[in-house]
């Protein structure tokens, strides 16, 4: 038996993103919401540690009443219940606001023995979030876990550092961050989210976690964003036509014009 | 004798009850209804024979032995009530004077046309050996006994007239010849009353064998099929099962229903009788393109493996026997549910049917590979397959002056551009063609734009039903709120599923596809064409709109009216047309094949000798060209939809 807590970050698909050239912020109306892509692999390594140990798992996410979409996936998933951290204070958080109020979050529900997140969340790309919580909560953490097993009082990790691989071990409790190369999660039917409504779902506020305002938000971050600014990549959209030995010539005379190769 | 029979009509008996007992396990009896419709397809399909004689050959081979042995089964019938009921009874016998000259005759005739049928078999499974046919215990048993009986009926009647010699001999034609030659052989003595006593038995033994072992056979197709053939669904080609009625389930909020079939007893009864109707002919697997392909799937053989299956189980005693046991989950992706197997199966197997029903429970398990569930979360997440933003659905259309529904609430035709005619770059090319032939006719038409979104009908047949249902009635709620009384779509899927599965969810529109509405727009006048360069074009039956709606005539009227153009089919067309590959979801994902299904369309288009390979939709279009680019064609070939070809003209 495991008692698993996983963390979703409820993002923007960001394919959809567009800029607005004139006031240069990112439009994000009409655009739709999804559960953050490595938060789903760290749901579906739950679910996979559960089938396997049995347990309970408890999704848990900050953000607006509408990230409520996400913890219903997570149910449908295969989440037993839900937590949704919502309070209009939490605005402008950034990963420090927002891993206090987790914090005290993960505090309230108590009984654990393993917090699962993602690495990263796919709209800011920050790498923040799980492991300031573990700092906060004084837990061991792994981070970029690639391959995760369960054994008794531990787990063994084999991080995924990008030209190498390393295998490490925690206690229990501990945080572990997940990257996509771990799992594919699966995808629940829509007959599945529909049935997962009857799971429970509870919603907390800054009060319901006896947080102080001058901790949130805003208010409670360590980083202020003073000013946004669009890169704007233009493609050069250069096309060459003609037979493949003609262009090949070609193309290398171009990018020596282009300064992207240099000429011999 | 009497005796003898009723033990072999016990154990006849015992067989059928067993495998009724199989049938009905764990499921209860459907009703029937539009009863009328359902004896005309039995009569049709299993007393005429119709889809049997599809094939020549074989199908010569069928109706043979069928109608030999029904005749040689009912004239020895006759015989036994005449001998054995009617003159104890009456006195008097029916068999009598000419009608009884005749009636010899005529068996005599029926023993050689079932014995010319039993040959044609044999020289089959030992000659000619068709693909897919596979030779069991069961046809050795069959076709030695059924031969063996014809046989001895000829010796017996042969030595019954050389021994009594009638004046009426010759009307027996063959028995009179068999007897003609045991006179002269010099054999006919009063000692032949004794073989032919025991020949007799030998007979009779065997014929109550080959009635008592029809249950224990693939020979219980006789009675499997004229009952499969009456209690299969009546719903249209295109239309599929519905598990489950989504705005229900949403009332009553109870979520937990089993979707799809997970184990044998899943299957309704009647998919479980259909299994056992499989007469192994092999007709399925030799027109299925996944087969063709060298994919995993092969029809017949999965259709087989369940019914072994539902055996195996049925000695489990309650335990259920689960499917993934025997169906490896690629047998069931690589189904383009393209329908040629159903539409060649005698005895009306659904095979498209059960693989559905088989995905929507690995679609319930929810472990799909990536380009599953990507195509799956791209539906959820953006409302078209590609993944691509809802905002850039009517970017093709940017300068063409082409209204949506919310611009222009009066218009006489919705025109449904669907993803593919939205996104990708290949198709918007014929939607192009599609609104400059709607404006050189001046049809005041509308799109839906941005407010379009997917029906979903790849999701359905990949077997997320749910999705599907949702987006039904998202759609239908549009639909009605702009009161569209017309659509117009140049896909056939779309075209398939607003024709036969949305009426379910209430819709109430006409749906006409591109083909047929150009077709219209043509022979009314009120689109001109110019004309054309001299072409050779041969179509490609888009399965969805060709076997599954039967629009064959309509494109290949609008290749013709380009004028110059000489259409040459391909070796396979309309109703026996071979998939592109891409139906049933299979665009959405890989299946591993050892020779791509396009390609091999592509290479009969080839032979065709046509310069223009002509399509009316959109996954047949990208799917064929690819193929085309991939086979490096010397005489290459352009493919084009039809609504191109006009367009060109106009």
């Amino acid at each position: 038996m495991v008692k698993i807590i996983v963390l979703v970050k409820q993002v923007f698909q960001t394919a959809d993103l567009k800029v607005d050239k004139a006031s240069k912020t990112v439009v994000t109306q009409g655009v739709p919401r999804v559960i953050s892509e490595t938060d789903k692999n760290a749901v579906e390594e739950a679910i996979r540690l559960k089938e396997k140990h049995g347990g309970k798992i408890s999704a848990v996410t900050m953000g607006p009443p509408e990230a409520k979409e996400a913890l219903r996936e997570a149910l449908a998933m295969g989440a037993d219940e839900a937590f949704l951290i919502t309070d209009p204070h939490f605005e402008g958080s950034d990963a420090h606001a927002t891993a206090s109020v987790l914090a005290a979050a993960v505090t309230k529900i108590l009984e654990y023995d393993l917090i699962l997140c993602g690495a990263y969340s796919e709209d800011l790309y920050a790498f923040q979030v799980g492991p300031r919580l573990a700092e906060i909560c004084n837990l061991p953490q792994i981070t970029y876990a690639a391959k995760l097993t369960l054994e008794e009082h531990r787990v063994v990790a084999e991080r995924d550092l990008e030209n190498e691989r390393q295998v490490v071990e925690a206690k229990l409790p501990c945080l572990v961050s997940v990257v996509r190369e771990i799992n594919e999660p699966r995808l629940p039917t829509l007959m599945a989210i529909m049935a997962a409504s009857k799971k429970p779902m509870n919603t907390w506020s800054a009060a319901d976690l006896n947080l102080e305002a001058n901790e949130l938000g805003f208010n409670g971050s360590l980083i202020e964003i003073l000013r946004s600014a669009v890169s704007a990549g233009e493609r050069r959209r250069i096309m060459l036509q003609g037979e493949p030995k003609d262009i090949a010539p070609k193309i290398v005379k171009t990018l020596v014009e282009e300064g992207v190769l240099k000429a011999a | 004798m009497y005796a003898v029979l009723s033990g072999f009509a016990v154990v006849f008996l015992y067989g059928v009850f067993r495998r009724i007992r199989v049938y009905l396990r764990g499921s209860s009896l459907i009703g029937l209804d539009h009863i009328p419709e359902r004896i005309a397809r039995t009569f049709k399909n299993v007393f005429a024979q119709r889809k049997v004689a599809k094939k020549t050959y074989p199908g010569l081979m069928h109706i043979l032995i069928y109608s030999g042995i029904i005749v040689l089964f009912i004239g020895t019938t006759l015989v036994m009530i005449d001998n054995d009921l009617w003159l104890p009874l009456f006195h008097k016998q029916i068999l009598v004077g000419y009608f009884y000259l005749t009636f010899e005759t005529f068996l005599d005739a029926f023993g050689l046309v079932a014995l010319a049928g039993l040959l044609i078999a044999v020289f089959r499974r030992v000659v000619s050996k068709p693909s897919n046919l596979p030779t069991s215990r069961d046809d050795v048993f069959i076709f030695s006994i059924l031969i063996v009986i014809v046989c001895t009926g000829y010796v017996m009647e042969g030595i019954r007239l050389a021994v009594d010699k009638p004046p009426w001999a010759p009307w027996s034609f063959v028995g009179y010849r068999v007897a003609l030659l045991l006179d002269a052989s010099g054999v006919v003595d009063p000692s032949l009353i004794r073989f032919y006593n025991g020949l007799w038995w030998f007979h009779v033994l065997l014929a109550f064998t080959a009635v008592a072992s029809i249950p224990y056979t693939k020979l219980f197709h006789i009675f499997t099929s004229p009952f499969n053939a009456l209690f299969l669904h009546l719903r249209a080609k295109g239309q599929l099962s519905t598990p489950f009625d989504l705005k229900q389930v949403m009332a009553s909020g109870s979520f937990d229903v089993k979707v799809g079939a997970s184990q044998i007893t899943d299957f309704s009864w009647q998919q479980r009788l259909s299994f056992d109707s499989c007469t192994r002919c092999g007709r399925c697997s030799n027109a299925c393109p996944a087969m063709a392909a060298g994919t995993l799937l092969s029809p017949m053989h999965l259709i087989l493996k369940l019914r072994d299956q539902m055996f195996a189980q049925s000695r489990l005693d309650g335990g259920s026997a689960i499917l993934a046991d025997i169906v490896n989950p690629e047998e069931l992706w690589a189904c383009t549910t393209c329908r040629a197997c159903v539409n060649e199966c005698p005895v009306l197997i659904d095979h498209v049917d059960s693989i559905v029903d088989m995905r929507r429970h690995l679609v319930a398990e929810g472990k799909l590979d990536r380009p599953k569930r990507d195509y799956l979360m791209n539906l959820n997440n953006s409302s078209n397959p590609y993944g691509l933003p809802q905002s850039d659905r009517m970017k093709w259309a940017d300068g063409l002056g082409v209204k949506t529904a919310k611009e222009q609430p009066e218009f006489d035709i919705l025109y449904w551009v669907g993803c593919s005619g939205s996104y990708d770059p290949r198709n918007q090319a014929v939607s192009k063609a599609m609104v400059k032939i709607l404006q050189a006719s001046h049809v005041n038409f509308v799109i839906l734009g941005t407010e379009e979104k997917c029906n979903c009908e790849a999701a359905r047949r990949i077997g997320e039903e749910g999705r599907f249902q949702q987006s039904a009635i998202e759609l239908i709620e549009l639909f009605k709120k702009y009161n569209v009384k017309q659509i117009l779509t140049q896909c056939p899927h779309c075209f398939n599923t607003f024709t036969n599965e949305y009426p379910e969810f209430g819709a109430t529109f006409r749906v006409i596809h591109h083909s047929q509405y150009i077709e219209e727009l043509i022979k009314t006048g009120k689109l001109k064409l110019k004309e054309g360069a001299e072409r050779i074009v041969t179509f490609h039956d888009p399965c969805y709109l060709g076997r599954y709606n039967g629009v064959f005539d309509s494109p290949r009227q609008v290749v013709s009216s380009l004028g110059n153009v000489k259409l040459s089919e391909m070796k396979r067309s309309r109703e026996n047309s071979f998939c592109c590959g891409a139906g049933g979801g299979n665009v959405w994902y890989k299946v591993e094949q050892k020779k791509k299904v396009s390609v091999i369309r592509f290479e009969e288009a080839q032979k065709s000798q046509a310069n223009v390979l002509a399509t009316a939709c959109p996954f047949c279009t990208s799917m064929l060209q690819d193929a085309s680019v991939a086979a490096e064609a010397k005489e290459s070939i352009e493919v084009l939809d039809i609504a191109e070809l006009v367009a060109a003209q106009v």
